[in-house]
């Protein structure tokens, strides 16, 4: 195993509460672990104390089985990238990308093949003498990545890497980091708000809320099987619905699905349901209307049709579909569908996110 | 360290041709009237009897002996003041500790107080009735009247220079390229060479050169505490005076031009420097 964090606990103000706390999870070596979590919820907190640049109050961090929580940052080996970049703003992209060898003592030559190298890797070869204010963001970003690397580092610590970038740029970079990190393997752990993000890069996704860790796994398990609410509306932008057991299924207005084992009839259950997890289809001419949604607003976006729903239950649910498919279903506002909750995941019992 | 883009006013919020004119006006009759006239009329003073009197002014034992002495006391105070003031503008800035206000309020303490009373400070401090004075008499130390006297008067009213000018600076940077020092393996020495002073050197030097231009025109505080013993605690500000009471009018406006040349200097590098700052 590559890091291994356990039972960290931070509190900045004495009696406040705290910004971290009991959080555990091990960064497999070569793997991309992910913190993800909405702004607030710690996951910073914990980069920054695995960096040590916060001393952390309790709990056990390991990198490579050295036991580290009380190593001084500049003896843990770990390469940060941090959000703002925080580049040299007196240095070169060169020198920038040399500091943490000159700091080390290298030899000359071996600074300049190295650095060389790095330029290569992030495809910064032509760029080598400007300073930093001369470069864009996602430069400026690659920049920051060579800097972190040049040390060799047993890991890389990215926070919020691409928080300041433009979407088109941000997707850019994440192909690039996923190609990067083909090259590297260096063990990488991510902090990102953003959920395609985390989806899209990690080996194992670390889900915070307020310090603590709600969930961890793989991507898709966090999806297919969110252990809470907070974790079903965090990760695909669920909107949700309040119903009833009756007969072993939870029933949403006219819709219902198969209800969590062992929950009792009458319980109030609420139903996570995802944009592309509804199927839409035509009622047919007999179909009763009022287990009909009626399409409220029809809003392209780009490939996709996000429609807004009205259901029979009054409540308002978000529902994505191709374009393709919208045209098959002749949507238009004003018109009725069946809506089949088929993958919504349900939870038991009132909630309030 | 960007410096704000200046673009053109909107004619919206521009004034109409004549208040600008007239504003123009007043403000370029001040200037006339308040430093450019006076500074000519000391020059001008300095000169009424011709170049050889006036080099002959500036070369006097008595003279040089106070520029000596200026010097020495600059020399000794501004790389002191310099560390203080990177110390303290260090710490206010990157840290939050208890105090931290009264610390920045204390450094400000100096350019509030009028320097007569800075100097009557020290007086009462190490004057013979004063706390330490019967110490340093018993040890034989001569503080008033001589030259530690004026070092230490000098010191207090240029302690905050240097500090007001970073830590301005300091707390717009902020950290980050600090940490990003640390996490590349810089002890906290390097991360200060290496990064901290680059970052800050020009409003370093600024503080500096107003901190110097400051400590060779002191007069108040100095005044109080040397005595103006001649050729000993006599600093280029006091001798100007002296001069003058001994109605040596050349005399006492060529080395009065002398510190004119100074400020100007001063003014100058800052201006340079500010540019600098902005640009780079």
């Amino acid at each position: 195993m590559s890091v291994k964090v356990t039972n960290l606990g931070k509190r900045y103000a004495n009696g406040g509460l705290p910004a971290v706390h009991e959080v555990s999870f091990v960064a497999e070596t070569g793997s991309i672990t992910t913190l993800l979590g909405p702004s607030g919820s710690g996951k910073t907190t914990v980069l920054r104390l695995i960096a040590g640049l916060e001393e952390a109050d309790r709990g056990e961090i390991e990198i490579h089985g050295t036991p580290s929580v009380h190593l001084p940052a500049q003896q843990r080996g770990l390469g940060f990238v941090f959000q703002g970049y925080a580049l040299f703003s007196h240095l070169d992209v060169r020198a920038n990308i040399a500091f943490g060898l000159h700091v080390k003592g290298e030899a000359h030559k071996v600074i300049t093949e190295r650095v060389d190298e790095l330029l290569q890797l992030v495809q910064l070869q032509d760029l080598g003498a400007r300073m930093p204010s001369q470069l864009s963001g996602g430069q400026r970003q690659r920049v920051a990545f060579a800097r972190a690397l040049a040390t060799r580092p047993r890991v890389l610590l990215l926070d919020e890497p691409f928080g300041a970038l433009d979407a088109r740029v941000r997707i850019e970079l994440r192909d690039w980091l996923q190609a990067l990190h083909a090259q590297t393997h260096v063990t990488t752990i991510l902090v990102t708000h953003d959920q395609d993000e985390a989806l899209e890069l990690s080996d194992q996704i670390v889900l915070m809320q307020t310090g603590r860790v709600v969930q961890k796994g793989a991507p898709h398990e966090l999806y297919d099987h969110p252990a809470s609410p907070f974790v079903a509306s965090f990760i695909g932008n669920a909107s949700v619905l309040r119903g009833h057991v009756s007969g072993g299924r939870a029933s949403f207005g006219a819709s219902s699905v198969a209800a969590p084992g062992g929950s009792a009839d009458g319980a109030s259950v609420q139903a996570y349901v995802r944009p592309s997890d509804v199927k839409l289809t035509r009622p047919e001419a007999d179909t009763p209307a009022v287990s009909l949604a009626l399409v409220s607003s029809l809003t392209r976006v780009g490939g996709y049709v996000k429609i807004d729903l009205k259901l029979p239950t009054d409540e308002m649910m978000t529902v994505q579909v191709s374009r393709a498919e919208a045209e098959q279903l002749r949507l238009a506002e004003g018109e009725r569908v069946i809506v089949d909750l088929g993958e919504a995941k349900v939870f038991v019992g009132d909630y309030t996110i | 360290m960007s410096a704000a883009i200046r673009r053109p006013l909107s004619s919206a919020v521009r004034e109409p041709r004549a208040v600008r004119w007239a504003l123009s006006l007043v403000a370029i009759a001040f200037l006339g009237l308040f430093v450019i006239l006076p500074l000519a009329s000391v020059v001008s003073a300095a000169f009424s009897e011709g170049a050889r009197k006036y080099f002959d002014a500036l070369s006097s034992p008595d003279t040089l002996d106070a520029i000596r002495l200026t010097l020495l006391v600059a020399v000794v105070v501004v790389p002191l003041n310099t560390i203080f003031g990177v110390a303290a503008a260090w710490l206010i800035a990157r840290y939050d500790f208890r105090g931290r206000s009264l610390l920045v309020t204390l450094i400000d303490l100096p350019f509030s107080v009028s320097p007569v009373i800075a100097g009557l400070m020290l007086v009462l401090l190490f004057g013979r009735t004063g706390l330490f004075g019967a110490w340093l008499s018993a040890h034989h130390v001569r503080f008033l009247f001589a030259v530690p006297g004026v070092m230490m008067a000098t010191a207090f009213v240029t302690i905050g220079f240097v500090a007001r000018e970073l830590i301005p600076l300091m707390e717009a940077q902020g950290g980050d390229e600090e940490e990003a020092a640390l996490t590349l393996g810089a002890s906290g020495w390097q991360v200060f060479f290496r990064v901290t002073l680059p970052k800050i050197r020009w409003g370093l030097v600024t503080g500096i050169v107003l901190c110097n231009a400051r400590a060779m025109g002191e007069f108040g505080a100095v005044s109080v505490v040397s005595g103006h013993i001649r050729g000993v605690t006599d600093t280029l500000p006091l001798h100007v005076e002296i001069l003058y009471n001994e109605y040596n009018f050349v005399g006492a406006f060529a080395v009065a031009s002398l510190l004119s040349v100074l400020a100007l200097v001063t003014l100058a590098v800052k201006r340079v420097l500010s540019w600098r700052e902005g640009g780079a």
